[in-house]
C-alpha cells in the first residue's frame, strides 16, 4: 500500500477504531489513519485483522488488534473498552464491516432468512453496537462516527438488493444520529466509496463484465484504490478540517453517482 | 383490488385509515396484517383475493418502528431487534409475497414512509433506519420487476400520520408546510395512492413522492 500522508491530514493524538479492518478499505483506513498519526484499534473477527495491525506497526504506527465480531454486543463493548484502556480514549469509530455475503448476487425473491439476517447483523446491528458503546467516549472528545455505505444503498441494486437495503438503512441511521448527537458534539457521516476491494474482486470473478462496465460508467475512468482514493477522504473526515460536516453522505466514486 | 398491509403495533391504525380513504373514492381495498415470512404474507394476500377479487396493488404501511421514543444509546438490544430488524424482515416478506402475487399480471407496490426519515431527527433513528432500508429495497425491486409490469414506489408522508407520537419529534426550526395544512391519510394521501396506481403513472417506478404539504423538499 502506498499513500501520501500529507493528503490524510493530521490525526496525531486521535484514537480511531475501525471495524472490518482485516482487508480492503478497512485495512487501508487503518494504515492511512496510522500514517496520519492516529492510534488505531483494528477490529475484525479474523486473523487478517491481526495482520492489518502488524502492518500498521511495521509501518511505524501504533495499532491494537481486538478480535471483534460486530454482531456481538459484548465483543464491541470490549473493543471499545480496549481502545480506551490502551490509548486513553476514543475519538472516532469507523464502521466498515459488512456481511461476507455482500458480493453474492441474490435477487429479492431468493433472499433467504439466514442471509438476510446476516446482512442485518453485520451492517446494521454492528453499527448499532458501535454507536451504543462508542457514544459516551466520543462525546467526551467531540468525536466522529463514520459509517461506510454504498451507491447500492442510494440507487438500489438488482444483483445485491440485501446489501443495498442495509447500506440504505445505514444512511437513514446516520442522518438521524447526526441530529440526535449534534448537541453532544459528536458528528455522524456516511461515506459511499467505489473501490477495488476483495468483495468487488469476488463480484468481478462471478460477473466478468462488472469491472469493464464500472470503468465505463465512472467519469474519471477507473475504480478507486482503497488507500489512495478512499482512505484519505475518511482520514480528512476524522480531522479538524471536517468538524462541521455531519449528517451527510460523502460520495467517493470518481463522479459516478451524482444523484444527491 | 388493493391490499393495505399494516402492523398490529401501529398506534392509530394508519393502514385502516388509508384503506377507508381508498374505499371512499370507489376503490376496492382491504386491510391485511404484515407477517415475518413471505409464505405468511402470501396467505394474507390469497385470503384477501378470495374475499375481494384479484390483487392489483399492495400498500405497505410500516409504522411499528415508531413505537416508543428515546435516544439510540439508550435502546436495548431487544428493542433494536423489535424496532429495526423485525420491521425490515416483514418488509422483505412483503416484497417477496407481493412479487409472487403480481408477477403474472403486473401491478404496484407502494410504501408509505415518514418524510421526516428522509432528513433525520432525534429519537427517530430506528424508524429512519427502517425507512431508508425500505426505500433502497424498493428501488432494487423496481429495477428488477419493471419488465414484469410491476411498479414499486414510495410515498413520504408526515410522520405524525403514521404514528401520532412522532409529532413531537419534528426538527427544531423545521420549515412550515408550504401548503399550510398537513395532508390527511384518508383524503389527500389516499388520493395520491389511487392516482399513483393509475395508467398515467405507468412510467413512474423507483420514485419517492413527498406528500407532506411541502415541508421537506429533499434533493
Amino acid at each position: 500500500m502506498t499513500a501520501d500522508p500529507a493528503v490524510a491530514g493530521d490525526l496525531a493524538g486521535r484514537v480511531v477504531l475501525v471495524t472490518g479492518a482485516g482487508a480492503g478499505i478497512g485495512r487501508a483506513l487503518a494504515l492511512v489513519c496510522a500514517r496520519a498519526g492516529a492510534d488505531v484499534v483494528v477490529a475484525g473477527p479474523g486473523d487478517n485483522a491481526a495482520e492489518t495491525a502488524a502492518l500498521v506497526t511495521a509501518d511505524g504506527g501504533r495499532a491494537l488488534f481486538v478480535r471483534t465480531d460486530v454482531t456481538d454486543d459484548g465483543q464491541v463493548a470490549a473493543a471499545v473498552d480496549s481502545a480506551v484502556t490502551r490509548f486513553g480514549g476514543l475519538d472516532a469509530v469507523v464502521h466498515n464491516a459488512t456481511s461476507r455475503l455482500s458480493s453474492r448476487a441474490v435477487p429479492v425473491d431468493a433472499i433467504d432468512e439466514a442471509s438476510w439476517d446476516d446482512h442485518l447483523a453485520v451492517s446494521l446491528r454492528g453499527a448499532y453496537h458501535c454507536a451504543r458503546h462508542g457514544l459516551v467516549h466520543l462525546q467526551a472528545r467531540h468525536g466522529r462516527f463514520i459509517v461506510m455505505t454504498s451507491p447500492a444503498g442510494m440507487e438500489g441494486s438488482v444483483a445485491l438488493p440485501a446489501y443495498g437495503a442495509v447500506k440504505g438503512a445505514l444512511r437513514g441511521m446516520v442522518k438521524s444520529l447526526a441530529v440526535e448527537w449534534g448537541p453532544l458534539g459528536v458528528t455522524a457521516v456516511c461515506v459511499s466509496p467505489l473501490a477495488r476491494t476483495p468483495a468487488l474482486d469476488q463480484a468481478s470473478i462471478e460477473n466478468p463484465a462488472l469491472e469493464p462496465r464500472l470503468r465505463a460508467v465512472v467519469p474519471l475512468g477507473y475504480v478507486g484504490d482503497p488507500a489512495l482514493d478512499i482512505a484519505p477522504v475518511v482520514a480528512f473526515l476524522l480531522g479538524d478540517g471536517a468538524r462541521y460536516i455531519s449528517g451527510q453522505t460523502i460520495v467517493v466514486d470518481g463522479g459516478r453517482y451524482t444523484g444527491l | 383490488m388493493i391490499v393495505v398491509l399494516g402492523e398490529e403495533t401501529a398506534e392509530n391504525d394508519p393502514a385502516g385509515l388509508l384503506c377507508a380513504g381508498l374505499c371512499a373514492v370507489g376503490e376496492t381495498a382491504v386491510v391485511g396484517l404484515l407477517a415475518s415470512t413471505a409464505d405468511a404474507v402470501t396467505e394474507v394476500l390469497a385470503d384477501a383475493e378470495n374475499r375481494s377479487g384479484p390483487v392489483t396493488a399492495v400498500v405497505l404501511v410500516s409504522a411499528g418502528s415508531a413505537t416508543g421514543h428515546g435516544d439510540l444509546a439508550d435502546l436495548q438490544p431487544e428493542q433494536w431487534r423489535q424496532r429495526v430488524e423485525r420491521p425490515l424482515q416483514r418488509t422483505m416478506a412483503c416484497f417477496q409475497a407481493t412479487h409472487r402475487r403480481l408477477r403474472a399480471d403486473g401491478g404496484s407496490l407502494v410504501l408509505l414512509l415518514p418524510s421526516l426519515a428522509l432528513v433525520g431527527a432525534a429519537g427517530l433513528v430506528p424508524w429512519a433506519t427502517v425507512a431508508e432500508g425500505q426505500r433502497s429495497l424498493a428501488k432494487a425491486a423496481a429495477r428488477a420487476w419493471g419488465a414484469e409490469g410491476i411498479r414499486v414506489n414510495a410515498v413520504a408522508v408526515p410522520a405524525g400520520l403514521l404514528a401520532p407520537s412522532a409529532d413531537g419529534r419534528d426538527r427544531p426550526g423545521q420549515p412550515p408546510a408550504a401548503l399550510g395544512d398537513t395532508p390527511d391519510l384518508e383524503g389527500q394521501v389516499a388520493g395520491v395512492v389511487v392516482s399513483l396506481l393509475s395508467r398515467p403513472w405507468a412510467g413512474v417506478t423507483g420514485a419517492t413522492i413527498a406528500v407532506d404539504g411541502g415541508v421537506w423538499m429533499t434533493p
